[in-house]
C-alpha cells in the first residue's frame, strides 16, 4: 500500500499532464476549433509521426548547435571563472561588464549576428554561447567562494601550492554550484538555438517552425515544440548524469 | 634544549592587541597545553607557530631553526576536522604525502599502514560524511601526523565531540603521544582536558594574551590542587568566575 502511494506521488505530475491533455482534446472537439487555429493533441501526435523524417533532419541541426554551443560555454566559463577567481584585478575590471552584458536584448543580437557572420551555424553557436555562458560562470564563481578559509589555511600550512589547493579543495567545493548553473544553461541551450534559427536559418527546428507557421500548419509548429521540450529535458538529464558520475561523494544526496 | 620555542611573541590583528610578549617552549616528546579563556588569541598563537601569519615581534624556533612566517614544518588540527568531502578517508589522510611529492599510490600504501592504529581500518573508502565525529577527528589527526610525525599542533581538537567520545580520544591521544614520543602543543579552554594531557601547562590571560603562569605536572602532582591553583589564577586575573 505504501509502495502504491509512493508511486502515485511520483507520477502525480504525469496524471496532471494527462488531465490537461484530455481537457484540451475534448475542448477542441466541443467548441469545434479548426486545426489551423488550435489542433488537438492527437492531431499533433499524428503530424509528428507523419513528418518524422523531416523533423529528425531539422532536429539534428538544432541539437548539434546546442551541444556545440553549450560545450564551448562550459569551457569558456571554466577558464574565465578560474582567471577571475585568481586575479582580483581582472575580477573588478570584468565582472560588472559581464553582468551588464546580460541586459543586451538577445533577440537583437540574433538578428544582427547573421549580418556579420552569415546564415550558417556560426552565429547560432555564438548566441548559444552568450546565453549559456553567464549562468555557468556566475554559479562557478560563487561556488569557488564557498570554500572554508580554514581549509585553505590548512593546505597552506602543509605547504600546498596554489594550484594544488585549487585542484584539491576549491574545484570540488565549487562543483555542485557549477552543476546547478550548467543545469539552467542546458535548458537554455535548445531554446537559444531555436530562437536564433527562427530569426534566420537554412535548417533547424526554429527554421522549420517559421515555415510551418507561414503555411498555417499549427500542428507541425506544436509538434516541433514537443520535440524542443523533449530535447531540453534530455539535455538536463545528461547534466544530471554527469553530476552523478563526477561527484561520487554527493550521490545519495542527489536522490530526488 | 627545547624543540619548539616561541620567544616573546606579540601580535595585533586589525588593531586589536591579541598576543602580548608570549614565550612558550616545548621539549621533544613533551605534551604542552596552552590553557586560556575563549577568544584569548590561542588560535592566533598556533597560526604563528604553523607559519601562516607573521608575528609583530618575536621568533618561532623549531629544532634550532628560524621558522618565523614560514609554512611547511608543522601542520595543525582544529575543532573542525577539515576533511575534504570529495575524498575518501584514505585519500584525505594521504594528502600531506601527496603534497610533499609522493605519488598517489605510494601515499595510499603509506597511509594505509596507520589506519589500524587510528581506528579507521575498514573505513578507507568511506567519505567523511559517512563517519562519526570521533572517527573524523581521528582521521584529521592522522593527516596531521602524516605531515609531521614528531610535532602535533592541536587546536581544541575534541571540542566538538560529546563528553564521552572526547574523553576516549584524550586517553587515546595520551597513549599515542607517549608511544611515538611526539611533541604536542595542545590548545584548550578545558581545565580537565589540560590536566589529563599535559606535562606542562601555560595559563594564558584574556586578550591581550600573556602567560600568567607556567605549571609543570609531574607524576606526584595533585590534580585537584593544580586545578584549584589554575582557577584562582584565572579568577583573580579576570575578576570573573571561570568555567
Amino acid at each position: 500500500m505504501k509502495k502504491f502511494i509512493n508511486t502515485a506521488k511520483k507520477s502525480s505530475a504525469l496524471f496532471t499532464l494527462g488531465l490537461l491533455l484530455l481537457l484540451w482534446e475534448k475542448g477542441v472537439s466541443w467548441y469545434e476549433i479548426p486545426a489551423y487555429i488550435l489542433p488537438a493533441p492527437t492531431q499533433i501526435l499524428d503530424g509528428l509521426l507523419k513528418h518524422h523524417q523531416l523533423l529528425i533532419y531539422h532536429t539534428s541541426t538544432t541539437l548539434l548547435e546546442a551541444v556545440a554551443g553549450l560545450s564551448l560555454a562550459v569551457i569558456l566559463a571554466l577558464i574565465i571563472g578560474f582567471l577571475l577567481h585568481n586575479l582580483r584585478v581582472l575580477y573588478t575590471a570584468v565582472y560588472p561588464l559581464l553582468v551588464f552584458s546580460q541586459t543586451i536584448p538577445l533577440i537583437v543580437l540574433a538578428v544582427l549576428l547573421p549580418l556579420w557572420f552569415g546564415w550558417g551555424v556560426l552565429p547560432k553557436i555564438i548566441i548559444i554561447v552568450l546565453v549559456c555562458f553567464f549562468p555557468i560562470v556566475i554559479s562557478f564563481l560563487n561556488g569557488l567562494d564557498l570554500v572554508d578559509p580554514d581549509q585553505i589555511n590548512l593546505f597552506r600550512s602543509m605547504g600546498a601550492t596554489k594550484w594544488a589547493t585549487f585542484k584539491m579543495v576549491k574545484l570540488p567545493t565549487a562543483l555542485p554550484a557549477f552543476f546547478s548553473g550548467l543545469r539552467i544553461s542546458a535548458t537554455y541551450s535548445i531554446m537559444a538555438a531555436v530562437i536564433s534559427e527562427w530569426v534566420g536559418a537554412q535548417r533547424g527546428l526554429g527554421y522549420y517552425m517559421t515555415l510551418q507557421q507561414k503555411s498555417f500548419a499549427i500542428d507541425q509548429v506544436l509538434g516541433a515544440v514537443v520535440v524542443i521540450c523533449v530535447l531540453s529535458f534530455i539535455m538536463v538529464k545528461i547534466v544530471d548524469l554527469l553530476n552523478f558520475l563526477l561527484m561520487p561523494w554527493n550521490r545519495n544526496q542527489l536522490v530526488r | 634544549m627545547a624543540q619548539i620555542r616561541l620567544s616573546s611573541i606579540s601580535k595585533s590583528i586589525d588593531g586589536l592587541h591579541t598576543l602580548n610578549n608570549v614565550t612558550i617552549e616545548a621539549a621533544a616528546g613533551e605534551s604542552v597545553v596552552i590553557l586560556g579563556p575563549s577568544g584569548c588569541g590561542k588560535s592566533t598563537l598556533l597560526n604563528i607557530l604553523a607559519g601562516l601569519i607573521p608575528p609583530d615581534e618575536g621568533q618561532v624556533i623549531i629544532d634550532g631553526q628560524d621558522w618565523t612566517n614560514r609554512t611547511g614544518r608543522v601542520s595543525y588540527m582544529q575543532q573542525k576536522d577539515l576533511l575534504l568531502p570529495s575524498r575518501t578517508i584514505l585519500d584525505n589522510v594521504s594528502i600531506p604525502l601527496v603534497l610533499k611529492g609522493t605519488n598517489t599510490k605510494k601515499s595510499r600504501t603509506l597511509a594505509q599502514q596507520h589506519m589500524e592504529e587510528f581506528g579507521l581500518l575498514g573505513f578507507e573508502n568511506y567519505y567523511p560524511r559517512q563517519l562519526s565525529g570521533g572517527m573524523k577527528q581521528r582521521a584529521a589527526l592522522l593527516r596531521t601526523y602524516l605531515f609531521a610525525s614528531d610535532i602535533l599542533l592541536l587546536d581544541e581538537p575534541f571540542a566538538s565531540l560529546d563528553a564521552i567520545t572526547a574523553r576516549k580520544m584524550q586517553i587515546w591521544l595520551k597513549d599515542f603521544a607517549h608511544k611515538h614520543s611526539c611533541t604536542i602543543i595542545f590548545v584548550t579552554h578545558d581545565i580537565e582536558e589540560a590536566l589529563l594531557l599535559a606535562n606542562r601547562i601555560y595559563v594564558l590571560s584574556a586578550r591581550p594574551a600573556r602567560v600568567l603562569k607556567e605549571i609543570a605536572l609531574d607524576d606526584s602532582a595533585n590534580s585537584t590542587m593544580v586545578k584549584e591553583e589554575i582557577l584562582s589564577i584565572l579568577d583573580s586575573e579576570t575578576g570573573d568566575t571561570y568555567n
